[in-house]
């Protein structure tokens, strides 16, 4: 998502918003999907359950689905992914801020002129939105998309809050794609994807478990003279752990980023052996070129920078901030390959390259 | 008689222009000193004495981070703080200080266009070989040039400064309004690399921007030295300075030149840094009781470079991984500290008797 990174700012403007609970009591479908990682969301036998829809939500939401929407508006890049492995990206009629889509299939919706673009993220035109009909409308709620959001229920449009960028487990937040499945009638489909997804993810971790040693791992770049790296409840720290590295501040309790002086990431992390994620820096030249203080880093010295740009779209967006939350196996498979490439010999990173 | 009040006066702030040199130097060393890592202090005199603290990633930190953190905080403290002298004097204003004229919404604007537009210019600047850091330094630079430009064609036009107090309101409206406009429409990683750069921050020059900030800053520093005498004129009022013989417009282009450039080039490399120099003028003024700028300048050059240098001792909270942003520690510290003082002083009419 690409709001995600974001996230830090979006707090700062979290106002006491509190959108109508909808408590639908309509005889909707009979549901069968078992939720075993996901932390925020609940199938009952006919409801679905967001138990925090939004950061610091104190009421669940349920949702009873009935016949499975056929015009649907998406807002966040990750909801396009996960129709887009049910087979229902054909239902998606608009997006906000559709130039950042990478994905090839999505984009030729896009050109061909089926997914209206609403405007900015955040501040859809809602005219336009309504203009479109859409049966239904899956939206994100960072704190600062409710008033929008609010507006499109009033309008009768049922809004449906995912809140999968709240989970904390990388698996736990690919499984969001059972919500989607929930409610397009595609149970089945989402479940099988998903088993297997956490099948390969289980036996990479598996794999990288027997590695004989723990690189350590640094993150993240500095933003005027603060350096913002994951915190070790972040998603990107379990990976690093499963992947079989040292990431040098696992042992911290923050789930989202932490701002951090410089000398303290160089004091911990000089010497560390790998350097995974660099934001928006695509070479060693850029880095070194914005702060030559990046190159007394071992990782930097000994060619071990990698980034998440191997896949971009024509305007630079991240692939990665697509898809890469509904595949945590092809991210494990990535950081295997990175940090014990003995481990995984035939393969080739899917979303990460060196930096040149 | 007058001779020997001289003479006494002289000496008096001799004695104070030292003592505040020799309180910036500890600054100084304090601020070299604690940081986020703790470096034992034999260590820290081992690297003082033979440029080895005897861990090599210390030696980086001190040399290559602190180092250059407490210079630049010191430059930065006495450049905002003598534009924010040279215009509250200049315009009679006590709210004026160096962002008055939008010399920092111009740059803010060269930034934004810089960073909202830097997919596009990625492979330029791959091509060109120019670092990431010049190209923020180069685009901030040339907004507050820009309105400087702007300003000093209105300033040789006008009779009146307070009009250009106008301008450079509007300057900053308008371009504050095309910033909102590209934030709009940009990603999100785009608009939270601005909001930090907007943040401000001491710490991310390295010794080649250093090389290029130290002279600038040090000449304009100088020429507002030079101005200082003219500026003891201009506080009789602009009438009164022309009966003097004073070319008052001359004198205004010049003033505002060199705020241009001390305001500018600050913006430029550490962002926009508020408060300060709004504020500082007044501390000295009252702490000083002085409204002399022959004695000003000098005391505000050595005072704000040690308050800037305590202020960024606090934003990197010792001991501690996180840092705060110093735009916040100079405003949160430093308002409460202007209030009591003006508290105590109860008006601030003085500051603009000579």
């Amino acid at each position: 998502m690409k709001g995600s990174r974001f996230y830090f700012l979006a707090i700062l403007i979290i106002a006491g918003c509190t959108p109508p609970q909808e408590k639908e009591q309509s005889t909707g479908r009979t549901l069968n999907t078992q939720v075993k990682f996901a932390r925020k969301f609940a199938v009952e036998e006919n409801a679905i359950i967001v138990k925090e829809p939004w950061p610091g939500a104190v009421a669940p939401i349920s949702y009873a689905p009935d016949t499975p929407p056929q015009r649907v508006v998406v807002t966040s890049t990750t909801h396009l992914a996960y129709l887009e492995m049910l087979g229902v990206e054909d239902r998606i009629v608009g997006f906000p801020s559709t130039q950042y889509i990478t994905s090839p299939v999505i984009r030729k919706l896009v050109n061909d002129g089926k997914i209206t673009d609403l405007g900015p993220d955040g501040s859809m035109n809602l005219e336009l939105l309504i203009s479109l009909a859409p049966d239904a409308v899956f939206a994100f709620d960072m704190g600062s998309e409710s008033t929008t959001l609010d507006k499109i229920e009033e309008s009768g449009i049922p809004v449906f809050y995912n809140a999968d960028f709240l989970e904390t487990s990388s698996l736990g937040r690919a499984e969001w794609i059972k919500f989607f499945g929930a409610f397009f009638d595609k149970e089945k489909e989402a479940d099988s994807i998903f088993t297997s997804i956490v099948q390969r993810y289980d036996s990479l971790k598996t794999l990288a478990a027997d590695a004989q040693n723990q690189p350590t791992i640094v993150s993240g770049v500095m933003y005027g003279d603060t350096w913002f790296l994951p915190g070790g409840q972040n998603w990107a720290a379990e990976f690093y752990r499963d992947a079989g590295g040292r990431y040098l501040w696992e042992n911290d309790s923050t789930s989202g980023w932490l701002e951090i002086s410089f000398e303290s990431v160089f004091e911990k992390a000089g010497e560390a052996d790998f350097w995974i994620g660099t934001s928006t820096f695509n070479t060693k030249k850029e880095l070194a070129g914005q702060d030559t203080r990046y190159t007394h880093f071992k990782a930097f010295k000994v060619d071990e920078v990698y980034n998440y740009n191997k896949r971009l779209g024509p305007t630079g967006g991240y692939d990665f901030f697509e898809s890469a939350y509904t595949r945590p196996d092809r991210v494990l498979a990535d950081l295997i390959f990175i940090l014990h490439p003995e481990l995984l010999p035939d393969y080739d990173t899917y979303y990460f390259q060196k930096l040149p | 008689m007058i001779t020997q009040f001289l003479e006494a006066s002289q000496n008096k702030w001799t004695k104070v222009l030292i003592g505040l040199a020799v309180v910036l130097v500890l600054c100084f060393l304090i601020n070299v000193a604690l940081g986020s890592v703790t470096i034992p202090f034999e260590s820290l005199i081992g690297f003082i004495t033979s440029g080895s603290s005897g861990q090599a990633s210390w030696d980086m930190i001190l040399s290559n981070f602190r180092l250059p953190k407490a210079i630049t905080a010191m430059l930065v403290g006495s450049a905002l703080g003598v534009s924010g002298l040279q215009m509250q004097t200049l315009f009679r204003n006590p709210l004026a200080g160096p962002y008055i004229l939008g010399i920092s919404s111009g740059a803010g604007l060269g930034v934004a266009i810089a960073i909202f537009l830097g997919f596009y210019l990625g492979g330029f600047l791959e091509l060109s070989g120019i670092g990431r850091s010049w190209l923020l330094v180069a685009s901030a630079g040339a907004g507050s040039f820009l309105v400087l430009l702007i300003i000093s064609l209105a300033a040789t036009r006008l009779k009146d400064s307070i009009t250009l107090l106008i301008i450079g309101l509007m300057f900053g409206a308008a371009a504050g309004a095309l910033v909102s406009i590209l934030q709009f429409f940009s990603q999100a990683e785009n608009i939270q690399a601005y909001v930090i750069w907007s943040f401000g921050s001491l710490g991310s020059l390295s010794w080649s921007e250093l090389y290029v900030f130290i002279p600038v800053i040090l000449i304009g520093l100088l020429g507002s030295v030079l101005l200082s005498k003219p500026l003891n004129t201009l506080l009789l009022g602009e009438n009164y300075a022309i009966s003097l013989g004073l070319n008052i417009k001359k004198i205004r282009l010049l003033i505002i030149i060199n705020t241009a450039i001390l305001a500018g080039t600050v913006t430029a490399f550490c962002g926009p840094i508020a408060f300060f120099g709004v504020a500082l003028p007044h501390l000295t003024r009252m702490l000083f009781n002085t409204s002399n700028h022959l004695l000003l300048t000098p005391l505000i050059i050595l005072f704000g470079s040690g308050l800037m240098l305590i202020f960024d001792f606090i934003a990197q909270l010792p001991g501690m991984e996180a840092t705060l942003p110093i735009n916040a520690v100079t405003a949160l510290f430093g308002a409460p500290f202007v209030i009591y003082i003006l508290l105590r002083k109860k008006n601030l009419n003085y500051a603009y008797q000579s």
